[in-house]
Parts: structure tokens; C-alpha cells; sequence
């Protein structure tokens, strides 16, 4: 990861700057913003950027997942392993970790501390508590994960979001609001954790402790393709094959006597049902919070934002199904009837959260439309970025040369989110 | 009288580029018949089955199913036409009984556990493709035959990952599931599978020419 040539410092010190000039921009622009809005419609700026910190906590908990606290690269593992037994390069692995950690948590507790000072907020004492409460959780996720507690390490991120919404309704709807909020968000991650715990994976994976890591990857195809991990085909292919030997629950027959492209629609949506229920649980309380508290705008964003999750969610297994020819010959069905059939749980999702942003937030019918249509916008653009085009377009940037296809497949879906927002917007102020 | 033919192909021909796979092909499988295409790798086995099953295009010839002109590209064709090819896929998330309930359309739950009783993968009803063994998935592809309606079944190399016991299987219902309006073309190098089921063979080894 670290840079060998003049070059390669030059890029990493160019992304960093601009990384600093972003986050200045939240930390002194954006976030008081926020603040002040909340503060001009008769609420507390302080309980406001509590709920934004639970969010960005999650998001912290569920970075360093996503990154993996412990990572030593293959190519140096494969030439390091003769020498040193692989626990204390792990070791060695987390201390860099806690130190990148530590300074990565530096520019987030500025970056709290700008906020707040910039509303007339204490700055120094939560800046520093929330550096040291970064700090901490990266160390806890990091034991978490070696103990082999995977489940808990990744329901800490949902845990702080969930926070963050009970938060929210506590400062939109008093009492009452974090009452029903806590009930809603506790009474499914209890539900959830009391599920797992029953079936805890720890002695399950025993055997691939001191390798977390391979184990993560495995599951993760995204961190294997970013090589943060170590990978070995033979862990890959253990841990691919533990995940899914587990049974699942049947679909009620009732599903199956529906007409046959029905049928496989309510078959993709059941079987993502349990994501759509974690993020629709936070979405929805969140988006109502947060129209009470900083107007529509905000809550148009929440709800796009949600959609946006649920149809990455819902239409991970569906783009793997379309991406399949041979689907519609044996199913006997048309290729659009396929289509339509797996695209069916996102535009379900999709319009039931359109019409509660429409009911509840006063927008005219025509946003509704904007953020009905989102999902299978989002699912069109994404299938025509992954479509195969003959040759490589590089652009050069300040960063070096970048191609053009993936920046293509990495901006499809964000920038269809990005246009809903201001379409549903700007209709919704007319 | 010899039963009328439910596939009926005249004129097959099929290329890559300069290579010519199947060549000015005509032939018919009867009703409640099973036929074998042999040949050496490369003699355009696979090639036909993909061509009649609607998963590549045929450059010139036509087939019928049934007395009935139909075009491998259309869905009318898949409900009649079932192949299990190479490029038969299982899709993530969905179960094994998942799989062959849907496929199944009104027969319901309880031909999908028969069938998967009779070749022996009931035990696997609940589990992800994926986490099965090659002979298991096959064992189920197999299944899910005997479950979605078909006039014509395409198998390429079906004995392929089968044990001696499932090989025996697999000939007893080939020959059960050729009912009097279905037929059967399936590829095979396995001479002992074409030997126990006695039908004819489609040798196309000159076929191919280049």
C-alpha cells in the first residue's frame, strides 16, 4: 500500500488534500449548516450532532469492517511466512492499523470540533471524546474479530445507527419519539442478536482464527478484489462453503401458486426480506425525524439514500441472475418477463417508500414519481455500466490515469441517487 | 406406424466464423423417444444442443416442436424445450427446492420433493446450490427435469460427476420420463449409458467439417 515512487507520494498527497478540503468543507460549511437549521426550527443543535456522530460512528465501525483491521498483503505474507510465525505479523499489521486509526480519528474529531465551534458549541472536550470513542472502537472490533465474534463486530455499526435514529425521534418527537424508535430498533436488533447468538459462529471458524482476515474476504468478494486481505484459496473456499451450507427456511407455499414471473419476484423479495426490514427499520423513523427537525429537503435525502441501500441490497442477487442467459430458457419465460420479475422487489420497495415521502412529507405527486422510478433507474444504469465495452478510455487526472469504464461502474447508481434528490427537490418546492 | 416426431430439425447449420460446426443436419426424434448424439470432442455435440435449445443461434435450418415451426429464441420455444447444458446455472440465494418449485409451475411442492426423493437429494432440499458437490448439483438439474413440463429435453453428457449408481438411475428415467408426446436428445461419451438405454444414435462425427 505504501507508495514506492516520487509519483506515488505525488498522488497520495494530492488525494489527501483534496480528501482535507472536502472535509474542511463538511466540518466548517456543511455540518454548521445543518446545526443552524435545525437550531432556527426550535431544536437542539446539541442533540442534533449527537445523532450525526452516532451516524458517522457507524459508518466508522462499518469502515474498518469493510477495510479489515487486520491485513497483511498476500505477496508479503508468501515471503514473510517462512520467517515469522503469521500471529505476530498480524500483530504487527494491527498496530498499523491503530496508528493509520488514530490518525484517521484525528481529522474526524477536528473535523466534530469545527462543527461545533462554528455553532457556538464546547468544541475541545467532544472533539477529544470523540477521538478517544473512535480509538476505542476500532481496538473493541478489532477483539471482537480475532475471538471470532464476527456477528457482534458487525451489529456494532448498525447498533450506533440505530442510536443515531432514536437520537433523532428523541429530539423530533420527545419521549414519546425515543419510546418508539428504541422499541422498533432494539426490538429487531434483539431479536436479530438472540437469533445469532443462538447459533454463534465462534468454534465454527475456529480453525480460521488467526487468519480473520481470509475469512472476511471470502465472504466479501469486494475486499478481495481490493486485496486488503490475505487469500488462499483453499480458507476461501472453507469459509464460502460454511456460509452456505446453512439451510434457509422454505418460501410459504402460497408464493409458489402465484403466475410464474410473480412468483419469482416474491421469491427474490422474501429472501432479501431480512435486509430490507434492518435498513427499512432505521430508514423510515430517521426520515420522518429528520423532516420534523430540518424540513423536507433533508428527509427527500434520507429516503434516497434508503432506497439506494435497499436496491443494492435487493438487486445484488437479481444482477447476478440477469447477468445469467440461460435463466429465462429455464425458467420458459421471456428475458423481460425475467427482468421485470427480479426487478419487481426494488420498484415494490421503492414505491412503498415514495408513498410515505409523499404522505408524509407534503411532496406534490410528481416527486413521488421521481423517487418511485429511482430503483429501477438505479438497477438500469447500473446494468448498462457493467455491460462489456471493447477497448480501455483513460482520462488523465491530477491523480494519475484513471479509467473511464470504472469510474463509470463506480459512479452508476450514486449519480442517479444525486439527480432524484435534486429533481424530487426542486419539484417538491414548486 | 411409427410414432409422428415431437422435434424435427432440417437443414442445421452452424459456424464460427470459418469453422463450420454442424452442417446441412436434418433428423427427427419420434415421441417417447431418446436419442444419443455421440462423436469426438469438438464434433458440434454441444454446439447442436445450444443451438436447439435457444442459447446460440442457428445460421441456417429450422426446427419444429411438436409438427410446429418454432423459433429457438422465443419464449414459446423455452416452455416446450428444456435443456440441461454447460451453462446450466443455479441462482444465489434461492434453495434447491426453491429452484425446482418455481420451475415446477403447478405441480407444486410435494413433485418437487418426489423428485428429489427419487435421485436421492432430498436430504438437500433446503441448501444453496453452491454448497452441494458437483454430482449433488447434477442430481438436482436431473430432478428438476422430472418436475418442469417439457416436450423436448435436452441433456448434454448427463452422466457427467454421476456415480455408477446414479448413471443407473439416470437410464431408468430417461426412459420413464419419454412419454409417448416427449422426447429426448442428449449428448454422451459414456458408451455404457447409450448402450443400457438401446436408442438410436446421431453420430456426428462428419458432421463437422472445416
Amino acid at each position: 500500500m505504501r507508495p514506492r515512487t516520487a509519483t506515488g507520494w505525488y498522488e497520495l498527497a494530492i488525494g489527501a488534500a483534496l480528501t482535507a478540503m472536502v472535509l474542511y468543507a463538511v466540518g466548517a460549511g456543511g455540518v454548521p449548516q445543518v446545526l443552524a437549521r435545525a437550531e432556527d426550527r426550535g431544536h437542539s443543535p446539541g442533540w442534533v450532532a449527537a445523532s450525526l456522530l452516532c451516524f458517522v460512528v457507524g459508518a466508522w465501525i462499518a469502515g474498518w469492517y469493510f477495510a479489515g483491521p487486520l491485513a497483511v498483503p498476500a505477496a508479503r505474507l508468501h515471503w514473510l511466512i517462512g520467517r515469522e510465525h503469521p500471529a505476530r505479523l498480524l500483530r504487527r499489521a494491527a498496530v498499523q492499523v491503530l496508528l493509520v486509526s488514530a490518525a484517521l480519528a484525528t481529522v474526524v474529531a477536528v473535523v466534530a470540533g469545527l462543527a461545533l465551534a462554528s455553532v457556538g458549541l464546547p468544541s475541545v472536550v467532544p472533539a477529544l471524546a470523540v477521538w478517544v470513542a473512535l480509538v476505542v472502537l476500532v481496538l473493541v472490533t478489532m477483539h471482537l474479530q480475532r475471538r471470532d465474534l464476527d456477528g457482534p463486530a458487525r451489529w456494532t455499526a448498525f447498533a450506533a445507527g440505530a442510536a443515531g435514529v432514536v437520537v433523532a425521534a428523541g429530539e423530533a418527537w420527545g419521549p414519546a419519539g425515543v419510546a418508539a424508535a428504541g422499541a422498533i430498533a432494539g426490538g429487531g436488533a434483539l431479536g436479530s442478536a438472540v437469533r445469532r447468538g443462538a447459533r454463534s459462529r465462534r468454534g465454527v471458524t475456529a480453525e480460521l482464527t488467526p487468519r480473520w482476515q481470509l475469512q472476511r474476504g471470502a465472504r466479501h468478494r469486494w475486499a478481495v478484489s481490493a486485496g486488503f486481505t490475505l487469500m488462499e484459496g483453499e480458507v476461501v473456499r472453507l469459509a464460502r462453503q460454511r456460509d452456505q451450507k446453512s439451510r434457509r427456511r422454505p418460501v410459504p407455499a402460497a408464493v409458489y401458486r402465484l403466475p410464474r414471473p410473480l412468483a419469482l419476484g416474491a421469491v427474490a423479495l422474501l429472501r432479501s426480506a431480512r435486509p430490507v426490514a434492518a435498513i427499512g427499520v432505521l430508514a423510515v423513523p430517521l426520515a420522518f425525524a429528520t423532516y420534523d427537525v430540518l424540513g423536507a429537503t433533508p428527509a427527500v435525502v434520507v429516503v434516497a439514500l434508503a432506497q439506494f441501500a435497499l436496491v443494492m441490497t435487493t438487486a445484488r442477487a437479481a444482477e447476478a441472475w440477469l447477468a445469467t442467459e440461460q435463466l429465462p430458457r429455464v425458467w420458459g419465460i421471456g428475458t423481460h418477463e425475467a427482468a421485470a420479475a427480479l426487478a419487481a422487489p426494488c420498484v415494490v420497495v421503492g414505491l412503498v417508500l415514495a408513498a410515505t415521502a409523499v404522505a408524509g412529507f407534503s411532496l406534490p405527486p410528481v416527486a413521488g414519481v421521481a423517487l418511485a422510478t429511482l430503483p429501477v433507474a438505479i438497477l438500469l444504469r447500473r446494468r448498462s455500466a457493467r455491460r462489456p465495452v471493447a477497448g480501455l478510455t483513460l482520462v488523465s487526472t491530477p491523480m494519475g490515469a484513471v479509467s473511464v469504464q470504472s469510474l463509470n461502474k463506480v459512479a452508476a447508481g450514486p449519480d442517479v441517487v444525486l439527480l432524484t434528490i435534486l429533481l424530487a427537490d426542486g419539484l417538491g418546492e414548486k | 406406424m411409427s410414432p409422428a416426431p415431437v422435434l424435427s430439425a432440417a437443414g442445421l447449420r452452424k459456424t464460427y466464423g470459418e469453422l463450420v460446426v454442424v452442417d446441412d443436419l436434418t433428423f427427427d426424434v419420434p415421441g417417447g423417444g431418446v436419442v444419443a448424439l455421440v462423436g469426438p470432442n469438438g464434433a458440434g455435440k454441444s454446439t447442436l444442443l445450444e443451438c436447439l435449445a435457444g442459447a446460440a443461434p442457428l445460421d441456417a435450418g429450422a426446427i419444429a416442436v411438436g409438427g410446429v415451426r418454432s423459433d429457438p429464441s422465443s419464449a414459446a420455444h423455452w416452455r416446450q424445450v428444456f435443456g440441461i447444458l454447460d451453462d446450466f446455472t443455479w441462482l444465489p440465494d434461492l434453495t434447491v427446492a426453491d429452484h425446482l418449485v418455481l420451475m415446477s409451475g403447478d405441480r407444486g411442492a410435494e413433485a418437487v420433493d418426489a423428485a428429489l426423493e427419487r435421485f436421492g437429494v432430498a436430504g438437500q432440499r433446503d441448501r444453496l446450490p453452491e454448497s452441494l458437490s458437483a454430482g449433488q448439483r447434477r442430481r438436482a438439474a436431473l430432478a428438476a427435469a422430472r418436475v418442469r413440463p417439457w416436450r423436448v429435453l435436452l441433456l448434454d453428457e448427463p452422466e457427467q460427476h454421476l456415480d455408477a449408481d446414479g448413471i443407473d438411475l439416470l437410464a431408468d428415467e430417461l426412459v420413464s420420463m419419454a412419454t409417448p408426446d416427449r422426447c429426448i436428445l442428449l449428448s454422451s461419451h459414456a458408451a455404457g449409458l447409450v448402450d443400457r438405454l438401446g436408442c438410436p444414435v446421431l453420430d456426428l462425427t462428419r458432421s463437422g467439417r472445416t
